[in-house]
C-alpha cells in the first residue's frame, strides 16, 4: 500500500474548507396544494407579532439591571459590579449596565419594560432542566412530556397543523418552546431567501416533482420507531414547499416597499437575525412568533467583559430592530421579550465571575408596550441560599403576553391562572 | 455487492450502527467473515492497523495543521470517511457529544485536536481511565474552567457537570455538598508549561479531607473519577446512554440491570458493555431496525462511502454540516446535541437535500455513476431483493416476501429503469422495504414521458433522489 503525497492530498486531507456558499436555485413548486393554500400572506393581518430572545446561559441579571443606590450591591460584587456612575440610570434607584445605552433610550420613550425578580418556585439550577421549565412553562422536575408554551398558543390559536410558518426559529434549531405533537414550526436560518429546494443535474423539474411526491405519500407504514420517525420527516419536508413560496413572496414584498431599514449593528449575529425578521414582516408574513436565541451568558469566570460585550449586541441590535420598524410604520404590531433560564448568584466568585443562581429580570419592548420598571428589586440580604428571591412567576409575564398581547385564553395555555402585569 | 436475504440485512445494520456503513469492497470482505467475526474485528481496532497513521507518517510532513480549526475538522473526517476502523471512530464521535466540549470557548485548534485523540485512544477502554484523562484534558479545563478552580477559590463548573452530564445523570443522588467538596477535589491545575499549555500545581490544590457521595478522604482529581466511574449509578446513566445510542429504542430495565453488571463486573470496560449490546436480543430485532435518524456526520460520512467516493468529492463539508446542525466541534453546550428527530428541521432536511445534489454533481463527474450502480447489484444466483406492498411492517427476522417481479442484473448490457431503482435502493439501506407505490414513483422518474427508459440521463438525479428521501434519513 503506497500512496503518492498527490494522490494523498487530491483524497481530501490537504482541503481546507474556507467559506464558500454553494449558489442555491430557488425553485418554486408547480402546483399548488392544500398545505400551501392555507399558507396565505395575510397582510398586516397577523395582528400582533411577538419576538422571543433566549439569553442562553444563566443571564446575570443583578449587573443587568443593577440595584446600585443600594449599598449591600457593591459588597456582594467587589470586583464584577457596576459602578453606579457608569449605569443608565432607570427608576426605582436602578441602573442598567452600562453596554445598555441603546435601551436607556428605549426606556426614555416609555418603549422598555423591566419586569424584576422573575423565578419560579424551587430554582432549578441546571441549565438543561431550567431552560426546558421556562420553554415549556411547567416548573414540575420530572414533567415526563414536556410542549412548548408557545406551541400550545398556536393550538389555541387554532395554528396547529395549517401553518407551518406560524412559529419561525431563526436559529438552527426549533426551540422546546415552538414545539408540540400538534404544532408545524419552521427553522429558517438568516439566508431566509435560500430557503428551498435545490436541484442539479438533468431532468430538474422532475427531480423536485419526484422528490414533493416522496415527502407527500406515504412510505414506510408500521407501527414501528422507524415508520415513525419516517413519517416524522416526512411531515417536515412537505412542509417546506409551502413555506419556501410564502417567505420568498415575502421577501419580495419587502424589496417592493420603501425599504429605509434602520442602522443595524454589524458584526452583531443578533441583529443580523433581527433584520431579517423584520424583512418578513414588513413583507406581509403570516408568522405571529419569532425566535431567536443568544448564547454565552454562563459566565462563570471573568465576567465583566464578556457580559458587557454580549449585553451591548442585544441592546443594539433591539434599538436598531425597533426603529427599523417604527420607520416602516409596524413598530406597534412587534413586541420584544427576552429570558434566560435562571440569574446567578448575588455573591460574586473566586474567578470574577459568578455561579448558576435563581430570580433575574426579563425584559419587554416595542411602541405598544407601556415601560417603566415592573416590581420591586428582590432584597439582597433576604436571600435564599445565595440567590435572589422571585416575587413574579415567570408565568405571570406570559400570561401578560398571552391574554393582553396574542389575544388567547391564558389559562389554557399555561394550565393554570396567572395574575397578568401591566407591561402590556 | 451480492445480498443474500436476512443475513445482509443484519450485517448492513451492523456496519451502520458500529461505524458508518461500509464501502463497496468493504462489503465483499465483512460478508465473507460473516456477522460473528464482524463483530468480533469491529469491537477489536487494534487487530487492524492504523492505515491512516501510517500513510500519513509515510508521507511525512505535517499532515494537518493542528492550530487551524478547519485543517483539523477536514482531518477528522477524512478519518471518518476512510477508517478500517469504524467503531474506533463511531466511539470517538460518541465521547464527542457525550463530553461535549466546544471550540467556541476553548478558542484553541491544538487543545480541540488533542481532547479528539484523548477520545480516540481511550475511547473503548475503562470508562474510569477515560474519565480521569477528561478531568486533565486542556481542552476541558478551559471549557468547564477547571484552570481557576483553586485552593480558597473554587469554581464549581466541572464538579456540576461532571456529576450531572458524564456520570450519574442530573438528579440521581447527588447533593450541593458533593458537588463542592468535589469541586474542591479537581483543584490544582493552572496554566503553565505542560502539555496544551497546562500544569498541575499541588500548591493550587486543595489538600484535605474531602466527603464525596458519603465516600471521605483526601480526594484528588484521579479519585473522584474513581469513585464516580464505579458508582452504581453511572453504571445505569452510562449503559443507558450506550443503549440508546447503538440500538436506537428504550432500554427495557432488564436490559439496563445487564449492562450495569458487566459495566461494573470488568473494571468499567466500554468494549465490554459493546460487546454485550452487539450480542443482545434488542439490537437485532425489528423494533431497533432502521429505528435512529441518522446524524448529520453519520448521513454524510454514510453516504460518501456508500458512493465510495473520496473525501474531496464532499466539497465545503464543514459547512454542509453546520447547516445541518452539527458543528464538528462545536456542539452548542454542554450537554450536546440532542439527536434523533431534533437533528430533523426545515432547515436542517434542505441542507441534507441540497448536499445530496452537490455530492453527486461531483460524483458524476469523477466516475461512472453506473458503474457504482452495478457495484450494489445482486448477482443473477442470488434471491431477488424483496419489495413489500404498501402497508408491511418491517418484518426483517423472518424471510423476506419475495417479489416475483423485482427486477435481476442484466449481467451486462443495457441498465433497466427497474433494475436500477431496485439496485440503488437496496445498495444504499440494505434491509429497508420498498413499497409498492415508491418504487412505481422512482421508475416513473427515470422514464421519459413516453414511458422509455431514460435511465442515462437520470441517474444522477436517481441518486439524488434515494438519498433525499425520507427514508434514507434512518439509519
Amino acid at each position: 500500500m503506497s500512496h503518492s503525497r498527490r494522490e494523498f492530498i487530491s483524497n481530501g486531507l490537504g482541503f481546507v474548507a474556507l467559506g464558500f456558499t454553494v449558489p442555491t436555485m430557488l425553485m418554486q413548486a408547480s402546483q399548488a396544494v392544500a398545505a400551501e393554500q392555507t399558507i396565505a400572506n395575510r397582510g398586516g393581518k397577523s395582528g400582533k407579532i411577538l419576538v422571543v430572545i433566549e439569553m442562553a446561559g444563566g443571564n446575570d441579571g443583578l449587573n443587568t439591571v443593577a440595584p446600585i443606590s443600594d449599598p449591600l450591591y457593591a459588597k456582594l460584587r467587589p470586583t464584577i459590579g457596576v459602578k453606579a456612575d457608569d449605569a443608565v440610570k432607570i427608576d426605582k434607584g436602578l441602573g442598567l449596565h452600562p453596554g445598555m445605552g441603546a435601551l436607556g433610550k428605549l426606556y426614555e420613550k416609555g418603549q422598555l419594560a423591566v419586569v424584576t425578580g422573575v423565578g419560579y418556585p424551587n430554582p432549578n439550577r441546571s441549565h438543561f432542566q431550567s431552560m426546558d421549565i421556562w420553554q415549556s412553562g411547567d416548573p414540575t422536575l420530572d414533567a415526563r412530556e414536556r410542549s412548548g408554551w408557545l406551541a400550545r398558543y398556536f393550538d389555541e390559536d387554532g395554528h396547529s397543523q395549517g401553518d407551518p410558518l406560524a412559529g419561525v426559529s431563526m436559529g438552527g434549531s426549533l426551540p422546546l418552546a415552538l414545539w408540540s405533537k400538534n404544532s408545524a414550526a419552521s427553522v429558517v436560518g438568516n439566508n431566509a431567501g435560500e430557503f428551498g429546494f435545490a436541484a442539479r443535474g438533468n431532468a430538474r423539474e422532475a427531480q423536485l416533482a419526484t422528490l414533493k411526491t416522496l415527502y407527500q405519500q406515504k412510505g414506510m407504514s408500521g407501527g414501528t420507531v422507524a415508520a415513525g420517525a419516517a413519517d416524522f420527516i416526512r411531515n417536515v419536508g412537505d412542509g417546506i414547499y409551502g413555506s419556501s413560496d410564502a417567505i420568498k413572496t415575502a421577501l419580495k414584498t419587502y424589496d417592493g416597499k420603501a425599504a429605509k431599514g434602520a442602522n443595524y449593528p454589524r458584526d452583531n449575529g443578533l441583529a443580523n437575525g433581527l433584520q431579517t425578521v423584520a424583512k418578513l414582516i414588513i413583507g406581509d408574513l403570516s408568522t405571529k412568533v419569532y425566535y431567536l436565541s443568544m448564547g454565552g451568558f454562563d459566565t462563570h469566570a471573568n465576567q465583566p467583559g464578556n457580559h458587557a460585550y454580549l449585553l451591548k449586541q442585544l441592546a443594539d441590535a433591539v434599538a436598531a430592530f425597533n426603529a427599523d420598524l417604527e420607520m416602516q410604520g409596524r413598530g406597534k404590531d412587534v413586541m420584544v421579550m427576552t429570558f434566560s433560564e435562571f440569574g446567578r448568584r448575588a455573591q460574586e466568585n473566586g474567578s470574577a465571575g459568578t455561579d448558576h443562581g435563581a430570580a433575574s429580570v426579563m425584559f419587554a419592548t416595542g411602541a405598544g408596550v407601556k415601560g417603566g420598571v415592573y416590581g420591586d428589586y428582590p432584597s439582597l440580604d433576604d436571600l435564599d441560599d445565595g440567590d435572589l428571591k422571585h416575587h413574579t412567576d415567570f408565568r405571570s409575564v406570559y400570561a401578560t403576553v398571552l391574554s393582553n398581547w396574542l389575544g388567547v385564553s391564558a389559562p389554557k395555555v399555561l394550565g393554570g391562572e396567572f395574575a397578568s402585569l401591566k407591561f402590556v | 455487492m451480492a445480498f443474500s436475504s436476512n443475513s445482509d440485512a443484519k450485517l448492513a445494520h451492523l456496519l451502520r450502527r458500529a461505524g458508518f456503513g461500509a464501502r463497496p469492497a468493504e462489503w465483499a470482505s465483512y460478508q465473507k467473515m460473516g456477522l460473528a467475526a464482524a463483530t468480533q474485528s469491529l469491537l477489536h481496532p487494534e487487530k487492524t492497523p492504523d492505515h491512516l497513521e501510517a500513510l500519513l507518517q509515510e508521507i511525512g510532513g505535517d499532515y494537518v495543521d493542528t492550530n487551524d480549526l478547519n485543517s483539523v475538522r477536514q482531518w477528522w473526517l477524512y478519518r471518518m470517511v476512510h477508517t478500517r476502523r469504524p467503531l474506533e471512530e463511531k466511539m470517538t464521535l460518541f465521547w464527542h457529544n457525550h463530553f461535549a466540549t466546544a471550540v467556541y470557548k476553548v478558542d484553541n485548534s491544538q487543545r480541540m485536536w488533542a481532547q479528539n485523540q484523548t477520545f480516540r485512544r481511550y475511547g473503548m477502554g475503562s470508562f474510569r481511565t477515560l474519565l480521569q484523562q477528561v478531568a486533565r484534558d486542556p481542552a476541558m479545563l478551559v471549557w468547564l474552567d477547571g484552570r481557576d478552580n483553586h485552593v480558597g477559590k473554587a469554581n464549581e463548573n466541572f464538579a456540576r457537570e461532571v456529576m450531572e452530564l458524564f456520570t450519574l445523570g442530573v438528579g440521581n443522588g447527588y447533593t450541593e455538598q458533593d458537588v463542592q467538596e468535589a469541586a474542591r477535589s479537581f483543584t490544582g491545575w493552572q496554566g503553565g508549561d505542560g502539555p496544551g499549555g497546562f500544569i498541575y500545581n499541588p500548591g493550587a490544590h486543595d489538600d484535605g479531607e474531602k466527603t464525596v457521595l458519603g465516600q471521605t478522604g483526601n480526594w484528588h482529581a484521579d479519585d473522584v473519577c474513581d469513585i464516580l466511574a464505579r458508582h452504581p449509578q453511572t453504571a445505569r446513566f452510562l449503559t443507558t446512554k450506550l443503549f440508546r445510542f447503538f440500538v436506537g429504542t428504550e432500554p427495557a430495565k432488564s436490559d439496563i440491570d445487564k449492562l450495569s453488571k458487566v459495566y461494573l463486573d470488568n473494571q468499567f470496560d466500554i468494549r465490554a458493555v459493546l460487546e454485550a449490546i452487539f450480542a443482545s436480543d434488542a439490537f437485532y430485532s425489528d423494533a431497533a431496525r432502521f429505528a435512529k435518524i441518522k446524524s448529520p456526520v453519520e448521513f454524510c460520512v454514510m453516504t460518501i462511502r456508500a458512493y465510495d467516493a473520496p473525501l474531496s468529492a464532499a466539497r465545503d463539508l464543514s459547512r454542509s454540516l453546520e447547516n445541518m446542525g452539527q458543528d464538528l466541534f462545536n456542539p452548542p453546550n454542554v450537554k450536546g446535541w440532542s439527536e434523533g428527530r431534533d437533528w430533523i428541521n426545515t432547515r436542517t432536511l434542505l441542507a441534507r437535500v441540497n448536499f445530496a445534489s452537490g455530492l453527486t454533481d461531483e460524483m458524476k463527474n469523477r466516475v461512472s455513476l453506473e458503474g457504482r450502480l452495478r457495484a450494489f447489484a445482486p448477482t443473477n444466483n442470488a434471491p431477488a431483493i424483496p419489495t413489500l406492498g404498501g402497508g408491511d411492517s418491517m418484518s426483517m427476522m423472518g424471510a423476506p416476501a419475495m417479489n416475483a417481479d423485482a427486477a435481476t442484473v442484466p449481467a451486462s448490457g443495457a441498465l433497466t429503469a427497474e433494475f436500477a431503482v431496485d439496485a440503488l435502493w437496496n445498495g444504499l439501506m440494505t434491509g429497508m422495504p420498498l413499497p409498492a407505490s415508491r418504487r412505481a414513483d422512482l421508475v416513473a422518474f427515470c422514464q421519459k414521458e413516453d414511458g422509455k427508459d431514460d435511465i442515462a440521463s437520470r441517474l444522477p438525479g436517481l441518486f439524488n433522489l434515494v438519498v433525499s428521501a425520507p427514508e434514507y434519513q434512518l439509519c
